[in-house]
């Protein structure tokens, strides 16, 4: 059926098709009109005769109808016998009454006359009806009504209809054949152009339209037919030119593609490196310096000792630039992870307040800490890193700021998009960044000109991790700054807590955390089960817990603890990781396995995130480091152990100094991840003891006395047994004794002691037995230093004083 | 032989003495509608101008007078489109005839049949000269010199038409009426 459609009917046929409709539908139409119109013709012309007929008929009826004549009326009606078509006529006299008739012979009898009186006349059902009123003196005086047959009418209008569609079947058969010669002139031209562009299509070459044509449309066609196809061809060859150009491309992309992700991949495996490195590359700066320092607590005055110094203080410059290439590379290798948790912003604004103090006295420079709005005590933020954060920004901004200038801390709360944030603006007074320097200045490796470099050091790389920092709190850092007059560095993060419903502070009260915690008089209630296998910390331990109120019972590795936990009741558990016959790992295991609920906290020096990851893993409730800071005990302990109101105060204080000295936040606060044996070393003014992180931590001196008295009498054995393992060169062994001394010396506050037996148990962990020796030798070496300072009578006076000197520690490896 | 044959219809009347009364009725009624189809030198040029609005009919009988004029006394004769002449009946002697004014301003002249006499047929002679139609009902009437006589076939009222008088008198007279005649002759009168 589809193929009888016009749309798919052949040129020739659609164009004869077409004339062919169109002439019989004029022809079609024009007859249709003409036998309308003549049948309109004929009535009209019927209805003239009629009419005349009955005014003709009417006056000579008019003497007969005066005189009553009927006679006479009905021979002029007969009259109307030699028109065929009257088949009835009748005379009325005024009252209607028939006075004379005259009927058609042939006519039936039932014939009515057709009443149109109305219009005086009528067609209807094949008849004409006409009524003519016949006026005598001037008046009505009858009327005359005849009745014509419209048969002859009809015929005659047959017989046009019959001629008429005769004509129209000849006039189509002429227009047929005239159609079928005429349409050729059309269709020929473009037959032979469809038949070129199939030829062209199926051969692909591009062949011009040869055919003779004139200037008519079709000729237009195969003009611009033959011009497109020399285009194409044309085309086709630029095409294809630039075709094989873009598959050029195309190659040369995908290698330069193969070539950045090359380079990616090289720069992820680069940073990859350097973050799994940090260690690696840490430690034997860290030897470096301690040795550095130990030549320089050996040398006298001279050149040697100077030059030796001037290596030191090298070596620590190097330290920190390592420490921020790592920082960095940690961050673009996506290893930095944030910790949102619960903090003070009181004691981070106080360990920030008097770690910049310092450092701003020293350059002459005023330096203030100001809560602009009321801002909430505690905040969720990842504590480290905004301390980090904020270090970075304003040591920067006293570093840029020349002696007189003021650099301020303004801390204001504000809702950024219904977020309740914390704007922390660190306003100086500098040299300031110009315009053109300020959209890079956040860039690694980015200082404002190399003479910023040259003048104040430093990588230019402390705002850019400060910059990733701030995105990954969730918060962003931004510049205002002007040439001369100083800049503001605003760190915006979200405090994560409900603004109306949080403790909030304002004023100077972020001071009043010493005091606060000072006059606590809170003490805990409950029994708590230490297992640790050094003396020093299991004195330290017990006294403190003691002192918070608690009952305490030691064991010394984790199979006793199992055992004693699950025979006798507790509160709280704290354990070591690191014991001999059994881990605290493996016993929480147990303990956990044996569906144990009480809350058990991980006390250790490994405080790398992957190692607290494993000890909540097997079941701990959390991880606290070592050596340990009371105020942190206390508040993890506070948070299991039910509070009693006691007279004996003796809870955990802390100030500024003391959140300083915590193996966390010590030298940086990016060192949550760096071994605690990582620890100031000593320079050539430092005592064996920080008697100030010992103090702090503990809190007490007769608990230092007893602690030094445990260690003088325990550790020359230990060392002793050190220095066997370290004889027979097991590295497992030297590790692990290592390990139990660093905690030791880090308990108490013997840090150069702690770091050197790090850096053997570092060595014990690589396998690395050929600096045994030399790392033992320096652990003799301290340990010796450390024991004849404390075998004064008065260290405890000279570990005062010279900590009173020292208000910020040189960072140490 | 003309008065003789007139006195002699004059003495078989038509009709009883009681239906006499309706006889001039239906005679006066045919002179109304005869006056229809015919046209008066009176009305000659009436589309135009007119010469009268009236058309006077004398009637010599002064007994039948009255009936005549209740008959068709004051109707008027249409002779097209707003050109109406009114009837005028009045009486009129043999004596008043014969003077000039009297015959000049009648149209129409009825002689009864009792009224003719020897004198009748001069005085149908002036009338004709004066252009007057003449109805008479009177046996040889029309030979007389009269235009339109009256009679009865089969106990109706017919009429016949003398054309020679009415054309001597500028009379026309339409075919149709001449049509209904029962009889019509064409004899011209010898005028003075």
């Amino acid at each position: 059926m589809d193929r009888f459609k016009l749309q798919n009917l052949a040129i020739r046929s659609k164009i004869r098709a077409i004339i062919l409709l169109t002439s019989v539908a004029a022809l079609l139409l024009a007859g249709a009109g003409f036998v309308i119109y003549q049948r309109l013709t004929l009535r009209s012309q019927m209805l003239r005769d009629t009419r005349i007929q009955a005014s003709i008929i009417a006056e000579n009826c008019r003497a007969s109808l005066t005189f009553g004549d009927a006679q006479d009326a009905n021979d002029v009606l007969g009259s109307l016998k030699s028109n065929s078509s009257v088949v009835l006529a009748r005379l009325l006299n005024l009252e209607e009454d028939i006075f004379a008739e005259y009927t058609k012979e042939g006519t039936p009898e039932d014939i009515q006359m057709l009443h149109c009186r109305d219009k005086n006349f009528r067609f209807q059902g094949g008849y004409l009806a006409v009524s003519q009123v016949i006026n005598v003196n001037g008046r009505p005086g009858g009327y005359l009504h005849m009745l014509s047959n419209l048969s002859q009418l009809d015929m005659v209008l047959r017989q046009n209809v019959v001629i008429v569609s005769i004509l129209i079947l000849l006039l189509s058969t002429v227009a047929y054949i005239t159609s079928g010669r005429l349409e050729k002139g059309i269709s020929n031209p473009i037959l032979r152009l469809a038949k070129t562009a199939k030829g062209i299509v199926s051969s692909g070459a591009y062949a011009e339209c040869d055919i003779q044509h004139g200037n008519d449309e079709i000729g237009v066609l195969i003009d611009s037919f033959n011009t497109m196809i020399s285009n194409l061809s044309k085309s086709t060859t630029s095409i294809e030119n630039l075709n094989a150009e873009i598959q050029e491309r195309i190659r040369t992309e995908a290698s330069l593609k193969e070539a950045k992700e090359q380079a990616e991949a090289a720069n992820i495996a680069k940073s990859q490196f350097l973050a799994n490195m940090s260690h690696e590359i840490r430690t034997p700066m860290n030897g470096i310096l301690g040795m550095v320092d130990l030549a320089l607590d050996e040398l006298g005055e001279g050149l040697a000792r100077r030059h030796l110094k001037t290596a030191s203080k090298s070596a620590k410059t190097l330290l920190d630039i390592i420490n921020d290439i790592l920082d960095i590379s940690k961050i673009e290798a996506g290893k930095l992870d944030v910790e949102i948790i619960e903090c003070s912003l009181k004691e981070l604004l106080s360990y920030v307040d008097s770690n910049l103090s310092y450092l701003a006295r020293e350059k002459e420079i005023d330096f203030a800490v100001k809560l602009q709005t009321k801002v909430p005590v505690e905040i969720k933020t990842d504590p480290t890193r905004l301390r980090q954060c904020l270090l970075n920004l304003a040591s920067n901004a006293i570093k840029f700021t020349e002696a007189g200038g003021s650099v301020t801390l303004n801390i204001s709360l504000e809702d950024v998009e219904d977020v309740p944030c914390l704007r922390l603006d660190v306003v100086d007074t500098g040299i300031g960044i110009p315009m053109e320097k300020q959209k890079n200045i956040f860039g690694t490796f980015s200082q404002v000109d190399a003479s910023t470099t040259r003048k104040f050091g430093g990588t230019g790389l402390g705002l850019a991790i400060t910059k990733q920092l701030a995105g990954l709190l969730g918060g962003d850092l931004t510049l205002e700054s002007q040439v001369g007059r100083g800049s503001t560095f605003s760190l915006l993060i979200p405090v994560n807590v409900a603004a109306d419903t949080s403790d909030m502070m304002e004023g100077s009260a972020w001071k009043q955390a010493v005091t606060e915690l000072t006059l606590s008089s809170d003490r805990l209630s409950g029994r708590v089960l230490v297992a640790e296998d050094d003396p020093v910390n299991q004195v330290t331990i017990q006294f403190i817990l003691e002192k918070f109120g608690l009952e305490v019972a030691i064991v010394d590795d984790g199979r006793e603890a199992l055992d004693k936990a699950t025979s006798e009741p507790f509160d709280l558990i704290l354990t070591d990781i690191q014991m001999p016959n059994m881990s605290g790992c493996e016993a929480t295991k147990r303990l956990r396995q044996q569906n144990y609920t009480l809350p058990i906290i991980a006390l250790t020096a490994n405080v790398m995130k992957e190692d607290v990851d494993s000890y909540i893993a097997v079941g701990c409730n959390e991880c606290l480091h070592k050596p340990v800071d009371r105020a942190q005990l206390y508040e993890t302990l506070s948070r299991y152990l039910p509070i009693k109101d006691g007279t004996e105060v003796d809870t955990p204080e802390s100030s500024p100094a003391q959140v300083d000295k915590t193996p966390e936040s010590v030298s940086d606060a990016n060192t949550s991840e760096r071994p605690q044996a990582e620890a100031p070393v000593r320079s050539e003014d430092d005592m064996p003891i920080d008697w100030q992180d010992l103090i702090n931590r503990v809190k007490n001196e007769a608990l230092v006395e007893k602690i030094v008295a445990v260690f003088l009498d325990q550790y020359p054995a230990k060392i002793e047994c050190l220095g066997q393992v370290v004889r027979v060169g097991h590295a497992d062994d030297v590790r692990a004794q290592a390990h139990g001394l660093k905690g030791a010396a880090a308990s108490m506050g013997a840090k150069c002691l702690s770091q050197a037996c790090y850096q053997l148990e570092r060595a014990g962990k690589d396998g690395n037995v050929q600096v045994f020796a030399e790392l033992f030798e320096n652990i003799q070496t301290e340990f010796s230093s450390l024991t004849a300072f404390v075998s004064q009578d008065n260290w405890i006076d000279l570990a005062k004083q010279n900590s009173a000197k020292e208000h910020v520690e040189q960072p140490c490896p | 032989m003309f008065v003789a044959s007139l006195l002699a219809a004059r003495t078989g009347p038509l009709y009883a003495s009681g239906e006499k009364a309706s006889e001039y009725r239906m005679k006066a009624a045919y002179i109304f509608k005869i006056l229809q189809f015919v046209q008066l030198p009176a009305q000659t040029g009436m589309d135009a101008a007119p010469r009268k609005q009236l058309i006077v009919v004398g009637v010599t009988d002064k007994e039948h007078v009255k009936e005549i004029q209740d008959t068709i006394g004051g109707k008027e004769v249409v002779y097209g489109k707003g050109v109406n002449y009114r009837i005028v009946v009045k009486h009129v002697t043999f004596q008043q005839l014969q003077e000039a004014k009297h015959i000049a301003e009648l149209d129409v002249l009825y002689v009864c049949q009792h009224t003719v006499n020897d004198d009748t047929a001069k005085l149908l002679r002036t009338a004709i000269e004066n252009e007057v139609l003449i109805f008479g009902d009177t046996k040889d009437f029309l030979e007389s010199g009269g235009t339109i006589n009256f009679v009865v076939k089969k106990n109706k009222l017919k009429f016949e038409i003398n054309t020679g008088t009415a054309g001597q008198a500028g009379i026309r007279i339409r075919s149709q009426l001449m049509k209904l005649a029962v009889k019509v002759i064409n004899k011209k009168m010898k005028l003075n």
